[in-house]
């Protein structure tokens, strides 16, 4: 009869995960020793894999030339997402092509991304003039880039970050109206300190007819909202070749203290009754750094 | 996070909210994302300690 072995327990942020102790397959997080077991391990109900985290990357720093850049490994992961910024003085002129790879990084191909600033559909941005957040389906790819051809002045940054599938919100079943309702939580309490474009969980919203979204801040800034989209659409094609016609990107903005500030998928420029995206993110950025105060926002859903 | 995030959290727990609506006031717990990280926050501006941006999720070992 084995020996009775001694559970241990990692947590990550929210994630949490329980193995039995294996001296053989020990790994250390930091201040944390995790003993993997993957005959063994247990998840904690409503609590990810923990060997599954956000995985960021910087795959263009100030380059100035023709460039493959650094390789973001995407393995195992679902969305990436990715911040072009590029020089205004002298202003980037040059062409940053997004490329992902399913064999380790020795074949490419061209990666269609969605713009958060345009609300477009693109394999490339050539000489942009304001920093973007492109969104990413990289499901199934072990690896992306952002190779840059063309330059001819100025220089350009792409930071990356890429989270697992089951990086989502978690979800509540509910009654609104009398109509059973699915509420998530996607932003959650964010302290934002700073202009740069934060982005939110990954929501799931194939599965519904209609969604709403609440806006609850207590920053004592102003901050704008932008919608990203990922995966396929639901009536027809794949987000490859769709045109993007019926998405025009709007921003709204959250004015200081908003208490539960309705908006709906209309009001960030999608038209319900032409798809419903697979999956959304939020972007939030304040153009003023706030000095105060948090943003949640809560969606809710009404299933199909 | 500020190594001083954990007495900001503790601090935090000391706090009273209002509810805008109902006008009731309660303690501060780790059930309140919103005003436990408006409470942090306030600590590290009192104190003057330099933090980044940060949300719930980033309190979640302290609490």
């Amino acid at each position: 009869m084995a020996t009775p072995q001694t559970p241990a327990v990692l947590t990550i942020g929210s994630l949490k995960a329980i193995g039995i102790q294996d001296a053989n397959s020990a790994i250390a997080l930091g201040t944390t020793t995790f003993y993997q077991s993957p005959s063994s391990a247990l998840l904690i109900p409503g609590e990810g894999i923990a060997t599954q985290i956000a995985q960021t990357a910087t795959l263009q720093n100030a380059e100035s030339g023709n460039a493959n850049g650094t390789t973001f490994t995407v393995d195992g992961l679902g969305t990436a997402v990715l911040q072009v910024v590029p020089s205004t003085s002298p202003a980037f002129t040059g062409t940053v092509n997004f490329e992902a790879s399913a064999d380790g990084g020795t074949t490419w191909v061209a990666r269609t991304g969605s713009s958060s600033a345009a609300g477009t559909f693109a394999k490339s941005v050539t000489s942009p003039t304001v920093a973007d957040v492109w969104t990413f389906n990289v499901a199934g790819f072990t690896s992306i880039r952002a190779r840059t051809s063309g330059v001819t002045a100025g220089t350009v940054t792409v930071t990356g970050r890429a989270v697992p599938f089951n990086e989502t919100a978690k979800q509540i079943e509910s009654t609104l109206a009398g109509r059973n309702v699915t509420e998530n939580t996607i932003f959650n309490a964010l302290a934002i300190n700073d202009t740069t474009p934060h982005i939110s969980l990954i929501e799931n919203v194939y599965q519904y007819q209609k969604l709403g979204f609440y806006a609850y801040s207590t920053l004592d800034q102003s901050v704008a909202i932008s919608l990203q989209i990922g995966g396929q659409l639901i009536s027809s094609g794949s987000l490859e070749t769709w045109t993007g016609a019926a998405f025009a990107a709007t921003t709204i903005t959250i004015p200081v203290s908003a208490f539960k500030l309705a908006f709906t998928l209309k009001d960030l420029g999608v038209d319900v009754q032409q798809f419903m995206p697979y999956q959304l993110l939020l972007v939030a950025a304040c153009a003023s750094q706030p000095s105060a105060g948090s943003l949640s926002i809560v969606s809710w859903g009404v299933p199909n | 996070m500020p190594t001083e995030t954990k007495q900001a959290v503790e601090w935090a727990y000391t706090q009273s909210y209002t509810d805008p609506l109902t006008k009731q006031t309660s303690n501060i717990t780790k059930d309140m994302p919103m005003q436990l990280v408006d409470a942090v926050r306030s600590y590290f501006n009192s104190n003057h300690i330099a933090y980044t941006s940060f949300r719930y999720s980033d309190l979640q070992p302290y609490l």
